[in-house]
């Protein structure tokens, strides 16, 4: 079942600085890594990704960088900063929070189980 | 494998929807990257590299989508802060000097000068600001080379003067002081020009340390002797720890760092017998109160009679001095500044002025570290390594814990059109750094330099009839 775009829209911010909390990545393998994680339930657009990108190393939450710098096309990679970890933190717990008030909301309800 | 023209032009698409023109090459090459990184995707997937081009595009959506979405993060920084504590200075240095020579209601030649001064210091800044330091990238080698002749042809000058068409007589200390504050930022600048030069690289820089030490002998001044190696040093060691000459990190840092030190030593070996006298005049300066320890007497004195807030008062060699100059003289406003800026306004004033160019040195240095381009950091620490070491010179002259003179400046703040302008200028190159060097990468003049020539080739051919 394809899944509504808005609910992933809030938590973009969080699932890119995640992404980065393993290792650092560059604009395409972040696409991949988000789509194979995820099992293809996310698709994360270009036109989303890169100003996304770019704003938060505006905010200083992560950093950016050429490997490879005398290759023919070198690689931007983007780095999590100290700040952004922080911000992480911050995101996973809300996270946490709101998605044990969204289950607790359902489990009341009628329609998805036995009350 | 080959760029298909459909990539070049969405990039370029893309990139064309920001205003801020500096920042389109990092937005086309990243959007290219990106194209191709997914097309070999898909290729290895099993696509053709025709579809595979084709698809490439039409999952990276629209450019012009992309570009606009780019548009409202891309905008120049300016460095308000920065401007702000910058201002500060300059308008506390002016405000002094109008204090200082004020006098019966009218508005004094040193006041004058200093706002003329300032007001061209200002044009200069903002000139400097908006032509962007990547200008000096551009013509890094020329402007390095250039500006190391005219030193050898200005240290080949008459010492004293010379007289020009007969009429003008032009002083030599005049032209030639003030000029080592710009060293630091001109290495920086041919440190530039000489990556991957290797050990040519290594041996034109050390060149270029020797002709600016040459043309600070001259004028022998251990102001200007010390702020040379303290900056350029710094600089070099800089270059070689990240490997820019191309010889490696480790074999860099050994061929700098021995000539540098090997020349400290002999500097302090030499000198040996001068700056034990300059120590023994810093520990008890009335011994050599009628030669060279007159001037710290006389600073000695104003410091200790100073208050924390408010005008202090004078020792008995003070109250002469100053007496003979009027309450002051060009060359303490000049040169001892800080010295009389405690003695007219107290400490506090001295305290507050240190606190606004440490907090304007800082707050760039915070910036300045996370630029990515060599060539901006290069520019930036060039710049604050000079203000800082004017500072940390002049202050301590002023507080009579060095017995140097002459040469230094505070930054920003003291009286003299030569240093306000060159510093001026130089802030405006570092400003610029911070407005426009999150963009900058060094490919992009290092690409351009390495263009091959263009030439014209013609040819005539005989053609028989």
């Amino acid at each position: 079942m394809p899944l509504d775009k808005s609910l992933l829209a809030g938590s973009t911010t969080m699932l890119v600085l995640k992404l980065l909390d393993g290792q650092d990545m560059y604009g395409y393998q972040m696409i991949e890594e988000l789509a194979r994680r995820s099992d293809h339930a996310f698709a994360l657009k270009t036109g989303t990704l890169y100003p996304l990108l770019h704003s938060l190393e505006e905010k200083e939450l992560i950093i950016s960088y050429e490997k490879d710098k005398d290759a023919a096309r070198p690689r931007r990679y983007y780095h999590l900063a100290r700040k952004g970890r922080a911000l992480l933190c911050e995101k996973e717990e809300e996270w946490t929070e709101f998605t044990a008030a969204v289950d607790r909301v359902l489990k009341g309800g009628g329609c998805l189980g036995p009350a | 494998m080959v760029l298909p023209e459909t990539f070049t032009h969405f990039a370029h698409t893309a990139s064309e929807q920001l205003r801020w023109k500096a920042a389109r090459p990092l937005i086309e090459d990243e959007l290219l990257t990106h194209l191709c990184d997914q097309r070999d995707a898909l290729m290895a997937g099993g696509m053709d590299e025709a579809a595979a081009a084709a698809e490439s595009l039409r999952l990276t959506g629209d450019p012009y989508e992309i570009g606009t979405a780019l548009d409202r993060v891309h905008r120049p920084k300016t460095p308000t802060l920065l401007f702000v504590l910058a201002a500060l200075i300059a308008l506390a240095g002016l405000a002094f000097t109008a204090l200082v020579s004020f006098r019966d209601y009218e508005l004094s030649y040193f006041a004058v000068h200093h706002s003329a001064a300032l007001l061209l210091g200002t044009a200069a800044l903002l000139a400097a600001y908006f032509l962007d330091f990547t200008l000096l990238g551009r013509f890094a080698l020329p402007l390095a080379l250039v500006f190391h002749a005219a030193l050898v042809l200005l240290s080949l000058l008459p010492l004293g003067g010379f007289w020009l068409f007969r009429y003008t007589y032009v002083s030599t200390h005049i032209l030639l002081r003030g000029l080592p504050l710009l060293f630091p930022l001109m290495f920086a600048v041919l440190l530039y020009a000489l990556r991957r030069r290797r050990g040519l690289g290594i041996f034109a820089a050390l060149a270029a340390l020797a002709v600016q030490l040459l043309f600070c002998l001259r004028i022998p001044s251990l102001t200007d002797l010390s702020f040379l190696f303290l900056c350029d040093g710094a600089l070099l060691i800089f270059c070689a720890r990240s490997g820019w000459f191309g010889l490696g990190a480790k074999r860099e840092t050994l061929l700098t760092t021995l000539p540098l030190a090997a020349c400290t030593a002999s500097v302090l070996v030499l000198g040996a017998s001068w700056f034990a006298r300059q120590l023994a005049i810093v520990l008890d300066p009335y011994p050599y109160i009628d030669g060279h320890g007159y001037r710290t007497v006389v600073l000695r004195e104003l410091l200790q009679n100073a208050k924390f807030v408010g005008p202090g008062g004078v020792g008995p060699c003070s109250a002469q001095h100053l007496a003979r100059w009027e309450g002051f003289g060009m060359v303490d406003l000049q040169e001892h500044a800080l010295t009389l800026l405690v003695h007219r306004c107290g400490y506090l004033a001295l305290i507050a002025l240190v606190a606004l160019l440490t907090a304007l040195l800082f707050l760039a240095f915070r910036r300045c570290r996370r630029q990515e381009s060599m060539l901006a950091r290069l520019v930036s620490y060039a710049v604050l390594l000079s203000f800082s070491a004017q500072a940390l010179a002049y202050l301590l002259s002023d507080l009579t814990l060095l017995p140097l003179g002459g040469g230094a400046a505070f930054p920003l703040f003291t009286f003299g059109l030569r240093t306000l302008l060159v510093n001026m200028t130089q802030l405006g190159f570092l400003l610029s750094t911070l407005r426009t060097g999150s963009v900058v990468r060094d490919r992009d003049f290092l690409t351009a330099q390495a263009r091959p020539k263009r030439r014209l080739r013609v040819r005539f051919e005989w053609e028989q009839a």
